[in-house]
């Protein structure tokens, strides 16, 4: 019987006369598999075990309130969109439409400011507030770009992914739903994603410093082939 | 009045074997499931009782409320007749096969097994190769290519697989000098007849996964090529029979024929004698003991190619079975 080995080492032989008077073969992959047998199970239950994503995962968008720790430009922003100063509890978003802007789908966005309606000698009279911010979340292909081009950490991911819905409007959310999210995703777990200045704190950096090949492998340079694919180049 | 007895004890016999295989055979199903997923690390059923316990339940309640669709184009009578051909021969090698010695509960003596001919052996040999015909015909009523090839394929292998698997048999034959299966386990209180016989056991190991359509040899299903197989066009029960009786009523009957002929039957364990175990316990201890391995071997391997499964028959499986009829000769002239 002709049967080659197959495998990674690439001097392949016809088994040997052991091999195939005593199924070597098979034994080996019989003695995985009982190894396997007795591991743990790795799988997740999931409607009942749920795994709770790393703080950098990118969920479901939430759209952030003023609490407090905006960054220090926060102000400056507000001031040059001509935004009306927001209150504690409300809604950090400018109607910049960066996020828009950096989205490779920009219909997921539909943002609207509209004046306030307020007398002449009303200190707000002039500025501008936002008025709806719809996301369609099944355009939306998670990418992140719309979070890193916001520039008051008001646009962020949560932790959600659990997103099915019944139909497609479903997915539509207007800025309370994106606000609510938000708040809860801060309540639950904002301590560990963000610090008092909404900056990433540096522990959620993609690799650790003791990582050197990731971090060399970022730095512009691609992975090379490994020996299996030597014959591929 | 006598003759009346004996039909009576023999259909309660008859009927607690049956009821007993389904039963057990559905568990079987479970403890499938279970083996495979904790192999591949995952649970396996969960949620329906505990552990899933309740899940053969589930399943065949399941079976049995589906649609039972016939496609058009299929010979009708065969179609129906292929699912029994291949479940009811599977379940009448249970008539022979012997179970444990006759025992007394209240004055009345059991013998756990249905009949004890003179030639057992080869009666379960001849409805092993009728359940064959189940998968021919399923392959060939349904009137579609891939049941078609699946059913010629297991046709191929097991054309050769048979005469093997005959061969292989003859060594116990030749040591208890008997056809039935009673008298050959009886013949092996000293020793099993496994010692002589090793190689005769390799072959019958090979030949109880082809025959029974396991990995390495389950060309006749083989998701990736064939869909599923010569049971492609079934559905409902139709279906649920033909993995049920192979997959599970043939590999555990083989397997109780190959610890009968190799292991003993319920002589207990060597050095073990002493202990206060029935010897029908002990038999299913080693049935379910070979019915394990072959889930672990299905659970393990990749499947054969259909040229290199009957080159393994015929050129080494063969040879393997003939060899051992040769030294099982030897030991009987020499051994005694």
């Amino acid at each position: 019987m002709g049967i080659k080995k197959v495998g990674l080492n690439r001097n392949i032989k016809p088994q040997s006369l052991a091999e195939k008077i005593f199924f070597l073969d098979f034994m080996k992959g019989l003695k995985t598999t009982i190894k396997h047998l007795f591991r743990k199970v790795i799988t997740v239950d999931f409607p009942y075990e749920v795994v709770e994503p790393a703080p950098r995962f990118r969920g479901v968008h939430g759209l952030r309130n003023v609490d407090g720790t905006e960054k220090d430009d926060f102000n400056a922003w507000v001031k040059k969109l001509k935004i009306k100063p927001p209150e504690k509890g409300e809604t950090r978003c400018i109607a910049c439409k960066f996020c828009q802007a950096a989205c490779p789908v920009p219909e997921i966005f539909v943002i609207k400011a509209k004046k306030l309606d307020v007398p002449k000698d009303h200190p707000h009279h002039g500025l501008k507030v936002l008025d709806q911010f719809d996301m369609d979340l099944g355009k939306c292909m998670f990418c992140g770009l719309c979070t890193l081009a916001c520039p008051t950490v008001c646009i962020i991911h949560t932790d959600i992914y659990d997103i099915s819905t019944y139909t497609r409007r479903g997915w539509i959310l207007n800025k309370e739903q994106l606000s609510q999210i938000a708040d809860d995703f801060i309540a639950r777990r904002g301590k560990e994603k963000y610090d008092e200045k909404s900056e990433w704190p540096d522990y959620q950096k993609l690799w650790n410093d003791t990582d050197t090949a990731r971090a060399k492998a970022w730095d512009n340079n691609p992975p090379q082939f490994g020996p299996n694919y030597v014959d591929q180049n | 009045m006598e003759l009346l007895g004996v039909i009576v004890g023999i259909s309660l016999k008859a009927l607690i074997f049956i009821i007993g295989m389904f039963l057990g055979a559905a568990y079987l199903t479970w403890i499938e499931r279970k083996f495979a997923g904790h192999i591949q690390q995952r649970p396996g059923p969960l949620h329906v009782g505990y552990h899933g316990l309740l899940q053969p339940i589930a399943d065949a309640l399941k079976v049995l409320t589906k649609e039972d669709l016939v496609p058009d184009g299929v010979d009708k009578f065969l179609f129906y007749l292929a699912s029994l051909m291949a479940f009811v021969p599977a379940i009448m090698i249970l008539a022979v096969v012997p179970f444990g010695e006759p025992f007394n509960i209240f004055g009345l003596e059991i013998k756990p097994y249905i009949t004890d001919l003179n030639i057992a052996l080869i009666l379960a040999l001849a409805f092993g190769s009728i359940s064959i015909y189940g998968v021919i015909f399923a392959g060939w009523a349904s009137n579609s290519k891939y049941p078609m090839i699946g059913g010629l394929r297991k046709a191929a292998v097991l054309i050769g697989y048979e005469v093997a698997l005959g061969f292989a048999m003859v060594g116990p034959i030749m040591q208890a000098g008997s056809f039935s299966l009673k008298e050959i386990v009886e013949a092996q209180s000293s020793y099993w007849f496994i010692i002589p016989n090793i190689l005769g056991f390799v072959v019958i190991l090979f030949a109880i996964l082809a025959e029974t359509g396991r990995t390495p040899f389950d060309v006749q299903e083989a998701e990736a090529e064939l869909v599923s197989g010569y049971n492609t066009e079934y559905t409902a029960m139709k279906f649920g029979l033909f993995p049920l009786a192979e997959w599970y009523i043939a590999t555990f009957v083989l397997s109780a024929i190959a610890v009968i002929l190799f292991f003993g039957g319920w002589q207990p364990f060597p050095l073990l004698g002493w202990l206060p175990i029935p010897g029908i316990v002990w038999f299913f201890i080693k049935v379910f003991a070979l019915f394990m391995f072959f889930l672990w071997v299905h659970w393990t391997l990749p499947r054969y190619r259909v040229d290199q499964i009957t080159e393994l028959a015929w050129k080494v499986m063969l040879p393997l079975a003939l060899a051992n009829i040769f030294i099982v000769a030897l030991w009987v002239i020499i051994v005694g």
